[in-house]
């Protein structure tokens, strides 16, 4: 028997089968809840728990999400880091994991329970990682140099350099660019040591403030400014003031400057961990 | 790739590297003129016209960019030449090499 | 100093991170991506302003944009060379700098202010040529082949030093007209000197007082055994003036050969095999007397019969031979007496002026109309 108030029932939404589980990071917390939409294009991210850790995930479709619009994925990337932030604030440790990782499942639920058996076998590994990064952040650190200022300074200061500058002046076109030449090879090779002695020393200084450092790539830097030495710490996060004050004193010293970023969830290092 | 070829875009691709591998080579130039110097097999007079010379070409080049108004694509390209050698380099160089050096010394 | 992260400066540190490192899964569990994942690279390009080649695009509108940007710029940029000077005039313009082992029209900007007259070069803040306007004595328009086949415009100054400066601006004659304004604004008095055109930097430096060239044109020379070098042929300039006739060393940038008038015992054309290459070449053999006896030197270029009339004709004490003037062809390039040019036309490629054309024209039309 119909009854008229009966109301035809809407079509599944899902017409995209749902095999994959993106995966966000690791949590230290054994909490099995919906941590709402807030993942990649608004999709519910929930855990998946195992004993005292769990998996922070949204399901989706098993393939990897690809984009030539830009503005696309940075609004990805911008979710997926506030995920790890939310999961982060909530539990305190996570150990995050790159953007667009997704695993893979042939069928229905299969995905799910790959995760459950990721979880329970490398339990011990995580749960170690875990442990090693408790209360501990990442802060980026980067340090930059104005060749110029540093150039103009060496050049006051060393004698050699002071007395070749002096000789240039009195030379004749053709001489004195040759000449020229061989005080910008000379200033370069200084510089050179010059930057040697600043890595060294302000490592040395910054060591004492972080649990751990990683030694990144320099890359270019805006303009007139090159850029020395590129640094991610792991710092306790109440320590993070006393890096913050040495990291002062360095960006004091004339023609330097720094760029301290953070914190940041501990990307850099969980294979050391 | 689609690569979007119009006229104007052309100039500042193919000019632009020409442009950029003059430099180059204008920095190799100069790199044997100074080893010349510093080996001491050239007179004063030969130094004088040789920098006078270089000094030109350095003028030339400017110009050229500027009334091409490709100074941007050259520093481009080279800027991405670089980086391709960096590269290469870097799988060779470690700088993890310095941070050993100064765990040891600490 | 406190550490930042959410804002746009940080948003390439957060992709390093998040694109690259984290926990790492064993592969087999993991949708991999094939080939190589393009969305980090474009992302992180685009956020650190570094274009690649493939996109034209997008470079092009960045450097139109910096284009426009400098040139904007460009004119606020006070001179620190002339602050507190009056500018008068300005524009793009060359002068033409034959000092080096090369010659060449040096670019740059020329300022007429109210003092002097300037070529400078902004971006380099390098001053090409300045002279303060009273020691301009003497001025003329000179009319140019230039290299692109097109005919320009140059104005020539005679300085007080004697020096003779030779410019180009993108529009000549306003210059001139300017600063022949200014300078009589100043009370200054200059010349106009027709000749100065035919005066070359070459001349203006080994030319004695009183000596005046009557005929010159490009000359190979065969130079002597120096040191290691055996004997070869160098480019230069023959010059033949009421005192000597000198040959200038381009290269080296000074005279290279001469000999006093009474010298010179005679000279005859001949041809010569110069090297493998050169087979039946035209050769000039001038005899002159030296120390030991007399001597031959010699040279090769054009119109080399003409320089035979003129040296014999010195050296049989005859009134010197009529000047002539090596021009060389607008179109083709070779070089012949000037009068002949124009006059005859080229004899090589039948080259004629306009003015020529215009009378062969004319009396055309008159036979045709008779």
């Amino acid at each position: 028997m119909q009854y008229s108030d009966e109301k035809e029932v809407a079509p599944r939404a899902e017409a995209v089968e749902e095999h994959g589980r993106y995966l966000y990071c690791v949590a230290a917390s054994g909490e099995k809840i919906s941590l709402g939409k807030i993942g990649i294009e608004s999709k519910e991210v929930y855990t998946i728990p195992h004993r005292d850790i769990c998996a922070v995930i949204h399901d989706c479709p098993a393939e990897p999400y690809q984009s030539d619009d830009q503005e696309v994925v940075k609004a990805w990337v911008m979710a997926h880091q506030k995920v790890v932030d939310t999961a982060w604030e909530r539990w305190g440790t996570v150990l995050p994991l790159s953007f667009d990782t997704i695993i893979k499942g042939e069928t229905e639920g299969s995905a799910q329970r790959n995760v459950q058996g990721w979880l329970e076998q490398e339990y011990e590994r995580l749960k170690s990682k875990i442990e090693n990064l408790r209360g501990k952040a990442e802060y980026g650190v980067q340090v930059f140099w104005n060749p110029k200022v540093i150039a103009e300074n060496l050049t006051r200061t060393s004698p050699e350099i002071r007395k070749l500058d002096e000789e240039i002046r009195l030379k004749p076109r053709g001489l004195a660019y040759m000449y020229r030449q061989r005080l910008e090879n000379l200033i370069k090779r200084e510089m050179e040591t010059k930057a040697d002695e600043c890595f060294k020393d302000f490592y040395s200084r910054i060591r004492k403030h972080a649990d751990d450092i990683r030694v990144e790539k320099t890359k270019k830097a805006k303009q007139d400014l090159q850029m020395i030495m590129n640094l991610s710490c792991l710092v306790y996060k109440d320590k993070y003031t006393e890096l913050g004050e040495e990291l002062d004193k360095i960006n004091r010293l004339e023609g330097f400057s720094v760029r301290f970023t953070g914190p940041w969830p501990p990307y850099s290092f969980i294979e050391g961990a | 790739m689609v690569l979007d070829i119009d006229e104007k875009s052309l100039k500042h691709g193919v000019l632009g590297l020409v442009i950029a591998l003059v430099e180059v080579i204008r920095d190799a130039l100069k790199l044997q003129a100074m080893k010349r110097m510093e080996g001491g097999s050239l007179t004063e007079e030969e130094m004088e016209r040789l920098g006078e010379a270089l000094m030109d070409l350095d003028i030339a080049i400017e110009e050229i960019k500027e009334e091409q108004g490709i100074a941007e694509s050259v520093k481009s390209v080279r800027d991405g030449l670089d980086e391709i050698v960096d590269d290469v380099l870097d799988r060779m160089i470690n700088p993890e090499r310095w941070k050993e050096e100064v765990e040891q010394n600490t | 100093m406190e550490p930042t992260r959410n804002s746009h400066a940080t948003l390439v540190d957060l992709l390093d991170r998040i694109l690259d490192k984290g926990l790492v899964i064993n592969a087999d569990l993991i949708i991999s991506v094939a080939g190589i994942p393009l969305i980090g690279v474009n992302l992180r390009a685009a956020l650190a302003g570094m274009e690649t080649m493939l996109k034209y695009g997008v470079m092009k509108d960045w450097d139109e944009r910096t284009r426009a940007w400098e040139s904007e710029h460009r004119k606020k940029v006070e001179i620190t060379a002339i602050s507190g000077e009056e500018i008068i005039l300005e524009m793009f313009g060359s002068h033409y700098y034959s000092q080096g082992i090369y010659t060449a029209w040096r670019m740059g900007r020329i300022y007429l202010t109210g003092k002097r007259l300037i070529l400078y070069h902004p971006s380099f803040e390098e001053m090409l040529f300045e002279t303060p306007l009273e020691k301009i004595k003497g001025m003329a328009l000179e009319r140019e082949n230039y290299f692109t086949g097109k005919e320009r415009e140059n104005l020539c100054l005679l300085l007080e030093s004697g020096d003779v400066v030779r410019l180009h601006a993108l529009d000549t004659l306003k210059l001139k007209e300017a600063l022949e304004q200014r300078m009589s604004t100043l009370g200054l008095g200059w010349e106009e000197v027709p000749g100065l055109a035919a005066h070359d930097e070459r001349t203006a430096i080994f030319l004695s007082q009183g000596e005046e060239v009557i005929c010159s044109g490009k000359m190979w020379y065969l130079m002597s055994p120096r040191g290691i070098m055996a004997e070869s042929w160098k480019p230069g300039h023959l010059y033949l003036s009421n005192k000597r006739l000198c040959w200038w060393y381009d290269f080296e940038g000074k005279v290279g050969f001469e000999i006093p008038l009474d010298r010179i015992v005679g000279s005859s054309v001949g041809t010569r095999d110069l090297g493998t290459a050169l087979k039946g070449a035209k050769v000039l053999d001038v005899v002159y007397l030296n120390q030991g006896g007399k001597e031959v030197t010699s040279f090769s270029g054009e119109g080399l019969s003409e320089w035979e009339k003129a040296l014999n004709g010195i050296a049989s004490g005859k009134e010197l031979a009529p000047a002539f003037e090596m021009e060389t062809c607008p179109q083709c390039g070779q070089e012949a007496p000037a009068n002949e040019l124009l006059e005859m036309g080229c004899r090589y490629c039948g080259w004629v002026s306009p003015r020529l054309k215009r009378q062969l024209r004319q009396s055309a039309l008159d036979r045709a109309t008779r």
